[in-house]
């Protein structure tokens, strides 16, 4: 009788160490694959803004797009920048204009670019408009978050151009 | 009894070696692949290359004078745009040059589909070849558009392309 007491105690012990064994080999096994699967690749920089969270170091040649856009003016003379600061809506002649710049020209650069006017506080657009469609924020925006040029139109708004790339 | 007991001991610290080997192994190898790695800094580098020309050739919203239509601008476009392509002397780096950068200019009006009316470009020609091929251990193309006005509102539209090689310590 205690030679089978014994037995079955043995037995035990013995299947616990292949389960622990087993365990063992399975964590590192997801560890492994972790390791080499998606940590393991080789490591891209992305540049963060420090003021905005989610938002990208803004890009110097699209901000001067839209200085350059915003200083573009109308066959009377009068520049962007000061038809929108009366009005927030675009006309067919700067709403076409932008279309053609950040939709057209910087297809290949950027899956997505919404320009409109955001408040100054906390950077929400007002807004959807009819060259543009409803902000990126609606939509859900992009991967690796915006990046964002703003120029200041008053003290409560700014025209702001969210850009978003794969 | 006391025999079995020594023979179980010693298989279950053969056991442990085995698991210790195993583990000590995988943690190893999951260092070596986090580690072993690159960062990968050229799309950065490239980057920055591109914002530099940008700068060189737009400021406050219109073109810079004796850019357009330049050939001393055109011939030494990285003097005149404060650029140094010299890299450190490794894998041969000297004498094949690790940076290109491209600048054309178009009509806006008629873009695309009209010739540039103007381009300067130096560095390793050669590289714009790897582009538009797909792999791992390739230069990092990067084409950045610029939209911008001369002094009597005539609209441009700037293609900035740059490249970095650099393929030995970042891929």
């Amino acid at each position: 009788m205690p030679e089978i007491k014994n037995k079955t105690a043995q037995v035990g012990e013995t299947a616990t160490w292949i389960v622990a064994t087993i365990i063992i080999i399975v964590i590192l096994a997801i560890s492994i694959f972790i390791a080499s699967f998606y940590l393991g690749k080789t490591k891209e920089i992305q540049e963060t803004n420090p003021n905005y969270p989610y938002t990208r170091i803004a890009e110097i040649p699209a901000y001067k797009s839209l200085f350059s856009y915003m200083l573009t003016k109308d066959s009377g003379g009068e520049t962007i920048h000061s038809q929108l600061k009366e009005s927030i809506s675009f006309n067919e002649f700067n709403g076409n204009l932008a279309k053609k710049i950040f939709l057209e020209f910087y297809e290949k650069e950027y899956t997505e670019a919404w320009l409109g006017a955001v408040s100054n506080k906390d950077l929400v657009p007002t807004s959807g408009n009819d060259y543009f469609g409803s902000p990126l924020t609606v939509r859900g925006g992009g991967q690796g978050g915006y990046i964002l040029e703003m120029i200041k139109l008053d003290e409560n708004k700014s025209v702001a151009l969210f850009l978003t790339r794969e | 009894m006391q025999k079995n007991k020594k023979g179980a001991e010693k298989i279950i610290s053969v056991y442990w070696f085995a698991i210790l080997l195993i583990v000590a192994g995988a943690i190893v190898y999951m260092v070596f692949s986090f580690y072993g790695k690159p960062y990968d800094a050229r799309e950065i580098e490239a980057g920055l290359l591109a914002d530099k020309a940008a700068e060189c050739v737009s400021y406050a919203g219109y073109l810079r004078e004796g850019v357009l239509l330049n050939q001393e601008f055109k011939e030494n476009l990285l003097e005149n745009c404060g650029l140094n392509f010299e890299t450190e002397d490794a894998y041969g780096w000297k004498e094949q040059g690790q940076y290109f950068l491209q600048i054309d200019f178009y009509d806006f009006n008629s873009y695309p589909g009209s010739n540039s009316l103007f381009s300067a470009s130096a560095g390793n020609n050669n590289l714009k070849n790897f582009c538009n091929l797909e792999g791992e251990k390739l230069p990092v193309c990067l084409e950045r558009g610029l939209y911008t006005l001369d002094k009597e509102g005539k609209p441009y539209a700037i293609k900035i392309t740059s490249i970095v090689r650099k393929i030995e310590k970042n891929a």
